[in-house]
C-alpha cells in the first residue's frame, strides 16, 4: 500500500477508509444554507437578460422584414443601460423640428439671440457632470480615465474633456466591477469582483486609486480561458488602502465605477507585465522536480 | 438519473433557478468537501458554497459543456474557496511574503513526515496548504481520477499526481498504524 497506482480511478475500495475519514471531517451545512441559497439564486434569476434566442429572433425579425416598427433590441449586457427605443427618438426628432419651425418664425434677430446664448457641447457636458450619478457608469469614466498611457481612450479630435462621457469600451474589453465590503466589520480594504470577458491572467496587479496614490498588490489568482476560470468567470482582487489611515466613508466614493471599464486594457497590460516580475513568486511553477 | 440531470443542465442554462436548485442539492455533499478541504471552517465553507453557487449560476450561460457541469461546479467552488481564503489573508494583513510557494511547503511536508495517529488527520491535513488538501479531497476522498483532479483545479496531471502521493505516504502511514 505504499506504492501509488499511477492513475486513481473512481470506486478504488483501496482508499475506501482514507475517503471515509476525508468525507467524515465535512461538515454539514448550517440550518438557514440552503433558504440563502435559494433566495440567491432567486435574485440572480431575476437580473439575468433574456435569452439569446429570444434576441436573435428579434434581430432576425428586424433585418428580414425591414420592419421599422418592430422593437430593436440590442445585444447587451445586464450593467448596460438599455438604449430607448426607436420611436422615442423619432418623437424627439419631431419635436425639435416643430421647435426649430417656431425659432424660425421668430425672426433672425431672435434668431440670433437664441445661438448666442445656446450652450457650448463642453459646456453641456459640463452640466450633466456635475449633476451627475455617482453610479453612473457613462458619467464616472470622464473623470476617472486617468491613466496617462490608457491605450482606450477615444481619438483626441473629439476632444474635450467630456467626449468620454459617451465612450463605450469595446465588449471584449468591458468588465464590471462589484465592490464587496464586510458588512459587520468596516474594514479599509476593498475587494473588486472582477469579470472579464475572455482573458488569461496570471499574475498580480497594481492599482491606481483615485488620490493617485498606488496601492498594494492584488493577488488575482489564476484567470484561464481554457481552465478553470473560464471566460466570464470572475476574479477577486482587493484594493487596500496604502496609506491605512483612510477611513470607510473616504473609500467608499470612488468604489463603485471609479475604476473605468476602458482601463481593463491597461490591468491586462500590467498582468502580462508583471507576469514575470518579483510577484511570479506567488505563482511558482508548481511541478515539483523529480 | 443521466437524462434527468442532463434535462436539468439544460433548463438550469435558460436561467430556472429551481433547475439548478436541484442540481446542486444532488452534488452539494462532493462540492462542499472541496470548499471544507480549503477554508477549513464550518461557516466558511456555507460562505464559499453560497457564493460559489450564486457564481456559478449567473455564468451558466458560459458554461460551454467541455467538461461536465459537475466538474465545473467543483472548479468554481475551488477557485471561490481560494479567493475566501486570500482574501481572509489579506484581512489579517497577512504579508505578501509569508505566502510560501507551495513548492517549499511540499518539501517541508517531505521532512516533516512522520507516523501519525488516527486522531492526528485533521493536524497533518492543517499543515497542508489548502491546494494539497483540495487534491487530496477530490482524489482520496471524492474519488476524483489525476486527470478529473487536474482538470477541476487547473494543474497539470503531474502536479496532481506527485503531491496527493505525498500526503497519501504520510496519511498511509497513519493507517497502517494500529
Amino acid at each position: 500500500m505504499t506504492d501509488l497506482p499511477e492513475n486513481q480511478n473512481r470506486g478504488d475500495g483501496e482508499d475506501a477508509e482514507l475517503s471515509r475519514a476525508l468525507r467524515n471531517e465535512v461538515p454539514s451545512a448550517g440550518p438557514s444554507y440552503w433558504e440563502q441559497i435559494d433566495a440567491r439564486l432567486a435574485a440572480a434569476a431575476g437580473e439575468r437578460p433574456a435569452p439569446d434566442s429570444e434576441q436573435v429572433i428579434h434581430l432576425d425579425h428586424s433585418s428580414d422584414q425591414g420592419d421599422t416598427a418592430a422593437p430593436v433590441i440590442r445585444l447587451t449586457d445586464m450593467n448596460t443601460t438599455t438604449p430607448s427605443p426607436t420611436p422615442t427618438r423619432g418623437l424627439v426628432l419631431a419635436l425639435a423640428a416643430v421647435a426649430a419651425l417656431i425659432v424660425g418664425i421668430a425672426g433672425f434677430a431672435g434668431f440670433a439671440t437664441l445661438r448666442d446664448s445656446a450652450p457650448t457641447p463642453v459646456e453641456s457636458a459640463g452640466t450633466v457632470d456635475e449633476t451627475r450619478d455617482i453610479n453612473d457608469a457613462d458619467a464616472d469614466s470622464a473623470e476617472t480615465v486617468e491613466a496617462p498611457n490608457e491605450p482606450t481612450e477615444p481619438p483626441a479630435e473629439e476632444a474635450g474633456e467630456d467626449v468620454t462621457l459617451d465612450y463605450q469600451p469595446p465588449v471584449e474589453q468591458r468588465c464590471f466591477f462589484e465592490q464587496y465590503l464586510p458588512e459587520d466589520e468596516p474594514d479599509p480594504s476593498v475587494v473588486w469582483l472582477i469579470e472579464v470577458e475572455g482573458g488569461d491572467f496570471r499574475a498580480l496587479l497594481e492599482f491606481p486609486v483615485a488620490d493617485g496614490e498606488i496601492s498594494q498588490t492584488f493577488d488575482s489568482g489564476t484567470f484561464d480561458a481554457d481552465g478553470l476560470g473560464q471566460a466570464g468567470e470572475g476574479v477577486v482582487i482587493q484594493l487596500f488602502d496604502s496609506g491605512a489611515s483612510r477611513s470607510l466613508d473616504e473609500i467608499e466614493p470612488f468604489t463603485a465605477t471609479e475604476v473605468d471599464c476602458s482601463s481593463i486594457a491597461d490591468v491586462e497590460e500590467r498582468f502580462a507585465r508583471l507576469a514575470d516580475g518579483p510577484t511570479a513568486r506567488l505563482l511558482p511553477d508548481t511541478e515539483p522536480a523529480g | 438519473m443521466q437524462g434527468d440531470d442532463s434535462n436539468l443542465e439544460q433548463r438550469a442554462q435558460r436561467g430556472d433557478p429551481a433547475a439548478f436548485g436541484q442540481l446542486i442539492r444532488a452534488w452539494d455533499a462532493d462540492l462542499r468537501g472541496v470548499a471544507w478541504s480549503v477554508v477549513r471552517s464550518p461557516t466558511a465553507t456555507d460562505d464559499v458554497m453560497q457564493n460559489a453557487y450564486e457564481r456559478a449560476f449567473r455564468a451558466l450561460d458560459r458554461f460551454d459543456g467541455r467538461s461536465s457541469m459537475k466538474t465545473w461546479l467543483h472548479s468554481i467552488v475551488h477557485r471561490t474557496a481560494i479567493d475566501h481564503t486570500r482574501y481572509e489573508n489579506r484581512r489579517r494583513h497577512e504579508d505578501v511574503d509569508d505566502l510560501r510557494p507551495l513548492a517549499t511547503q511540499d518539501d517541508r511536508l517531505n521532512t516533516e513526515a512522520r507516523v501519525v495517529s488516527a486522531t492526528e488527520l485533521a493536524e497533518v491535513l492543517d499543515s497542508c496548504s489548502p491546494e494539497q488538501r483540495s487534491m487530496l479531497m477530490l482524489t482520496a476522498g471524492l474519488g476524483y481520477s489525476f486527470d478529473e483532479t487536474a482538470e477541476i483545479l487547473g494543474e497539470s496531471r503531474g502536479t496532481v499526481a506527485s503531491r496527493v502521493s505525498r500526503l497519501r505516504s504520510r496519511l498511509i502511514r497513519w493507517e497502517d498504524t494500529p
